[in-house]
């Protein structure tokens, strides 16, 4: 906050505002579950906030891994408007997972977030494609979605 | 940061500017003018298998027509035992359109290569752990550079003389992506 308040009531009036803006954008944070089958590589839409646009600024991804403590998957993020996809090939989760260590069979703590923008319009969907034929045993990936939702942000197709 | 934009466009200038100060009363009004299709993240991942009958290996990847890349991070992991590294180069040339035969060229010159000599993934890159297969590479580092449309993002990468080893090398390279024209 970098405003220098004189009076009482221009502070107050401030807190007011900052509260009502609320209503047009907030920091939001969504987390999204996909299981990784074995043998398998498909696609799984992903649902985004209904209520308004959203402005990803990064994500948290946190998966489970074999028993051998690997994780051979592949996974490339595709929304409605843009179908050629936020990358040009499926990626190696280890490539844009965020850092952690590794627990053989359990999903291993993974702390920090990994900057990547994209603005979904309200209505907007993501499609993950994955990719697990190189696995033997199902994997469960979570992904921490933090950015800015906004309820009277434009529509898919405005 | 200023995006590549149109002089006077002031509907991503108003994006940077204004998105986060509440108390503006164009504010709604920006939010719905962000240029969506605009300005994004993009990534570009370029793979390379080596065993001991293909040592070396040479790829390339097209940037998207339409649209100037500029990178901010790149990072590289690798299968196998991390005991022995295997190496990389970078190399960017710019071609206009996506031609290749020596056409005009785009308004940024062709400088390459982007490293010199080759590049040992362990020290030259992001940490990671040397444990799963592939390697797990806990830090991307910044890699800032500016590729035109349909520029190529070329790379090599190369066993290490020891090495009889089968590997994968990924080499990902992240920034945001601008719309031209």
């Amino acid at each position: 906050m970098n405003k220098i308040f004189t009076t009482q009531a221009e502070a107050a009036n401030y807190c007011r505002q900052l509260m009502e803006g609320q209503k047009h954008q907030r920091q939001f944070d969504f987390v999204r579950r996909i299981t990784i089958q074995h043998g398998v590589a498909s696609t799984d839409e992903v649902n985004l906030p209904s209520e308004g646009a959203f402005e990803q600024v990064g994500y948290n991804i946190q998966y489970t891994t074999q028993q051998d403590g690997t994780a051979p998957f592949f996974v490339r993020f595709k929304s409605q408007g843009d179908g050629q996809g936020q990358s040009n090939d499926l990626l190696p989760i280890q490539a844009i997972a965020t850092p952690g260590a590794v627990i053989a069979g359990q999903t291993a703590p993974r702390y920090g977030f990994r900057p990547f923008w994209h603005f979904y319009p309200k209505d907007d969907r993501l499609t993950i494609e994955w990719d697990g034929r190189q696995l033997v045993e199902d994997i469960v990936m979570d992904i921490v979605f933090t950015g800015y939702v906004y309820p009277d942000g434009p529509k898919a197709g405005a | 940061m200023r995006y590549l934009m149109s002089p006077g466009d002031r509907t991503f200038e108003a994006f940077l500017g204004d998105m986060r100060n509440f108390t503006d009363p164009g504010y709604l009004e920006s939010v719905k003018r962000i240029p969506r299709d605009s300005v994004r993240s993009m990534e570009y991942l370029i793979t390379h298998s080596l065993d001991n009958n293909n040592r070396n290996s040479e790829k390339s990847v097209l940037t998207r027509r339409g649209w100037t890349f500029i990178s901010t991070t790149i990072g590289v992991l690798y299968t196998g035992s991390a005991a022995l590294s295997p190496l990389v180069k970078i190399r960017q040339d710019e071609v206009a359109n996506g031609s290749l035969s020596g056409g005009p060229k785009a308004a940024f010159p062709p400088e390459n290569p982007l490293t010199l000599g080759w590049l040992d993934c362990q020290s030259s890159f992001g940490p990671g752990n040397s444990n799963p297969n592939p390697n797990i590479l806990t830090e991307q580092r910044a890699f800032f550079r500016f590729f035109g449309e349909s520029a190529s993002i070329e790379t090599q990468a190369r066993l290490a003389a020891a090495d009889a080893s089968a590997r994968t090398v990924y080499i990902l390279v992240t920034g945001w992506e601008v719309r031209n024209g």
